[in-house]
């Protein structure tokens, strides 16, 4: 079962990965993060991606929030400075929490580094 | 300024950096054991934090009794023999080692928030104590208090009003349309009950309360109980009275109930003057 450290170094595989975290999107507070960040702020990064995170999951119109958590799956963001993946955690729990990647655009293939990020998030709530 | 405020500051303020003091000490040397503090207890591991608890915000056992019952969660602390409860959760599959480091780190934030000892307060240590959770994942010192005063500081400019965690919210109008996340917190939010006890109650982070609460306000859904007069009135109509200051919040607690609700129906009017 991989914990927090095991899913980011997992995530650092991502073809064209170039950093990784993991951010509780209430407070802002990162939970871990790896390789770079843009600007080299890992703190600035959560911060951040809170913010979008923030301003998907409060709002029904991008998902119906019928279970009482947001049904959001992720978020993309086409930047020239890279892609970025916001990823919601769906923990048993309500931990409103996301993963995050960032990507090189030359070098990262979108569709597959989604699907790789799904599975990641999906391994760090198995059981 | 913009209105929203960043969820998390990009530096700590200095008057934050004050308290914890005793917990750096310990840590610098590398100590086991629990530093006892006013509101609650830092367990320490060779000087990294190992686990945090404040009986005013829910532990791990309250985050997960959503998903694990009490019952099983007490039969598995007593099973585990009251040690490595973590590592014997994983063990039975009860949860993900993600999940358990997940509700763990929010659960020791929303803990060393509230316990953190300030600079004047007395504070204890008992060596070579250790959580019965055993080894989840350990945060060093110097990183929680950074946290803590990143969270102190998004807030304070988070709340228009004062003392947000410790002032109680009282929701103000009935919204068939808010979701369901959100009718939890409207339906608990009595005019009685601080953040803290909403968070007890819904099993969240206090600070997920309070980012609802925000977000509530702006809609007009919710706000805080208020027990000092407020100021003078709109500056375009300079010529109103004050407005009455709302009764404190214990009144609520009126024998009759149809007494009890005219009060809340006038201070949520009150409050939209």
């Amino acid at each position: 079962m991989p914990g927090i450290d095991e899913v980011l170094a997992e995530a650092m595989e991502i073809p064209g990965v170039l950093g990784a975290g993991l951010t509780d999107w209430t407070s802002g507070l990162s939970l871990g993060s790896a390789g770079r960040a843009p600007r080299g702020d890992h703190d600035a990064v959560a911060a951040d991606t809170t913010e979008v995170a923030q301003a998907v999951a409060v709002n029904t119109t991008f998902g119906d929030a019928a279970g009482g958590h947001p049904q959001i799956e992720d978020v993309i963001i086409t930047a020239a400075g890279g892609y970025h993946l916001l990823r919601f955690v769906g923990t048993a729990f309500d931990s409103r929490t996301c993963l995050h990647l960032w990507l090189d655009r030359e070098r990262a293939n979108l569709a597959v580094a989604r699907l790789r990020l799904r599975a990641l998030a999906a391994g760090l709530v198995a059981a | 300024m913009s209105p929203r405020a960043l969820p998390a500051a990009r530096q700590p303020d200095g008057e934050s950096r004050l308290p914890g003091a005793p917990l750096l000490r310990y840590t610098s040397e590398r100590a086991t054991g629990v530093l006892l503090t006013p509101r609650g207890r830092f367990y320490l591991d060779a000087g990294e934090i190992a686990c945090v608890e404040a009986p005013e915000v829910p532990g791990l056992g309250a985050r997960l009794s959503g998903h694990i019952s009490s019952a099983r969660w007490q039969e598995a602390v007593r099973a585990a023999g009251g040690r490595d409860v973590g590592a014997f959760l994983l063990a039975e599959r009860l949860l993900g080692r993600g999940e358990l480091e997940l509700c763990h780190l929010q659960a020791v934030l929303d803990a060393a928030y509230c316990a953190l000892p300030r600079p004047h307060e007395r504070t204890e240590f008992v060596p070579d104590v250790a959580h019965w959770l055993g080894d989840v994942r350990a945060t060093p010192a110097p990183e929680l208090l950074a946290a803590v005063a990143r969270r102190r500081a998004w807030l304070r400019r988070l709340l228009p009003w004062p003392d947000p965690d410790t002032t109680p919210l009282l929701s103000r109008a009935y919204s068939p349309a808010a979701a369901p996340r959100d009718r939890a917190l409207l339906d608990a939010a009595d005019g009685r009950r601080t953040p803290y006890q909403l968070a007890h109650g819904l099993r969240v982070s206090v600070c997920a309360v309070l980012l609802q609460a925000r977000s509530l306000h702006t809609a007009g859904l919710l706000g805080p109980v208020r027990s000092a007069p407020r100021r003078t009135a709109h500056p375009a109509s300079p010529g109103l009275p004050h407005p009455r200051p709302p009764l404190p919040a214990a009144v609520h607690e009126a024998a009759d109930p149809e007494i009890s609700l005219l009060l809340r129906l006038r201070n949520a009017l009150e409050e939209r003057l």
